[in-house]
């Protein structure tokens, strides 16, 4: 029952694929599309490397693995001739051995986090629903990626330095404000701010609150109808000269820090009653980071735009009609059953979902009907018959501390 | 491991080693200075030398507060 819901919250992280932070869940839930442990990349000298449980928390991914639009190019189609072939995704070592020519460190690309490494990811993961098939939505770098969370488009552009101008689609935040609903941005602190600067935080700055007034407006429950939540982007003291890590995971950040960041956000939701039976939680990641994932990307619903071949930089045109790597998502309530599989493309009744499905499902549960969206939005997978109409007990839900 | 009774699963903390403010910047970091630089530069400032000079993440965190909040200043009254 839908209608119990009265927010949503998106949480969106960087850089992590799947079945790096989730793929060894597969062992626990056959039905999680993640790892068996036989998939393999070759390496520089033809060996085929099988994935392997080794991911470290720090210091495995220097340099930050290639994803730009051509680096994740090879990643997906090494040894075939591209798009529009299925991708193989047998390129990922080889992209990453071209950044330091070192063969045994680019076997690192391959390495996934076992379950108790990852205690809050795992552990919201089983406990509500993940998604089999949620893909970033072009297979590139991380603004491009995050304009479809925001406007349901990345206005045509594919670029590792993207300034898109946003102005033909409103983003969700003011399609909210304009239909009389409340939305916001909580950065983590000035010195972190946001990625969203050059259409949004330059020309709306009333959209935009810390993750201390995210805090303050969970306790006081005045959380807004919507709202996106940044992490920690870069190690930095704050005011008081306190070490504040980085909680975005992007490599080489600790991913402990943004273990921590996650059960924050999810504690203070849980924390007030009021709010935790109307609210639904979203956590993802913005893009894969260049870091491997077995399952092809698949085709979707063209943008309506095109980047060049010289945009690319792979001297191939793209049309928008494939989505990017697979990454992390889970949906949480207390009105969604316990082990909550959502079932990825290829598999029965499967579904897929990429960053459209954001403003896809925000604008059609609080806006109905509203049509100047993107033909990629328009098309986009909704996610909120997940919930359904019986809350679990308070018991049955975890708190982390 | 971190499972405790009941519903309750501790977070675990990261070593206190783990702060590095002066690793080099990632291209995240730099998009974003680059960003937040073209945004203000639409205000009113020249910027050029001052964003060569940030190596660290340290001194992308002071420089991206400080166009922050002037961004932030400059946007409200606009």
């Amino acid at each position: 029952m839908a209608a119990s819901i009265k927010h949503i919250v998106t949480l969106m992280m960087s850089n992590r694929s799947f079945d790096h932070m989730l793929g060894a869940l597969k062992e626990q839930d056959p039905r999680i599309n993640g790892l068996t442990g036989e998939e393999s990349n070759p390496d520089a000298t033809n060996k085929l490397i099988r994935v392997q449980p080794l991911a470290a928390y720090q210091g495995q991914l220097s340099p930050n693995p290639a994803h730009d639009f051509a680096g994740v190019n090879l990643q997906l189609y090494f040894g075939t001739r591209g798009s529009p072939e299925i991708p193989t995704m047998q390129g990922f070592i080889k992209s990453y051995f071209e950044q330091r020519r070192d063969v045994s460190h680019s076997h690192n690309i391959m390495y996934y986090f076992t379950p108790e490494k990852l205690p809050v990811l795992t552990t919201l993961a089983s406990n509500y629903a993940v998604f089999n098939g949620w893909f970033s939505s072009i297979p590139g770098p991380t603004l491009c990626n995050r304009g479809f969370s925001h406007y349901g488009t990345s206005f045509g552009q594919v670029g590792v330095n993207s300034f898109f101008s946003a102005g033909q689609y409103l983003s969700i935040y003011e399609r909210m404000l304009k239909a009389g609903r409340t939305a916001k941005v909580y950065y983590f602190d000035e010195q972190s701010s946001s990625l969203e600067v050059s259409n949004l935080l330059n020309n709306q700055p009333h959209l935009f609150g810390s993750y201390t007034d995210f805090l303050i407006d969970c306790k006081s429950s005045r959380l807004p109808d919507y709202c996106f939540v940044e992490p920690n982007y870069s190690d930095h003291e704050d005011d008081g000269g306190g070490k504040l890590l980085a909680s975005d995971q992007h490599p080489d950040h600790h991913v402990l820090a943004g273990e921590a960041f996650i059960g924050s956000v999810y504690n203070a939701i849980r924390n007030n009653p009021n709010l935790w039976k109307n609210t639904l939680l979203l956590i993802t990641y913005g893009e894969h980071g260049g870091i491997y994932d077995h399952v092809p990307p698949p085709t979707c619903t063209p943008d309506g735009f095109e980047a060049s071949g010289e945009a690319t930089g792979t001297g191939f045109p793209f049309k928008f009609d494939r989505l990017g790597v697979r990454v992390p998502a889970i949906a949480i309530s207390p009105w969604i059953p316990k082990g909550t599989v959502v079932p990825g493309p290829g598999e029965q009744n499967g579904r897929t979902f990429e960053h459209a499905s954001i403003p896809a499902t925000v604008t059609k549960y609080f806006l109905g009907d509203y049509d100047h969206r993107s033909p990629r939005e328009k098309a986009a997978s909704t996610f909120m018959d997940l919930i359904s109409d019986q809350m679990r007990p308070d018991a049955d839900c975890p708190y982390f501390r | 491991m971190l499972k405790e009774k009941g519903n309750v699963i501790r977070i675990p903390t990261p070593p206190s080693d783990a702060f590095d403010q002066n690793r080099v910047l990632s291209s995240q970091l730099k998009i974003q200075i680059e960003q937040i630089t073209r945004a203000l530069k639409k205000q009113v400032l020249d910027l050029d030398d001052e964003v060569m000079s940030l190596k660290t993440e340290g001194d992308a965190a002071a420089y991206i507060k400080k166009i922050t909040r002037v961004l932030r200043a400059l946007s409200s009254k606009g």
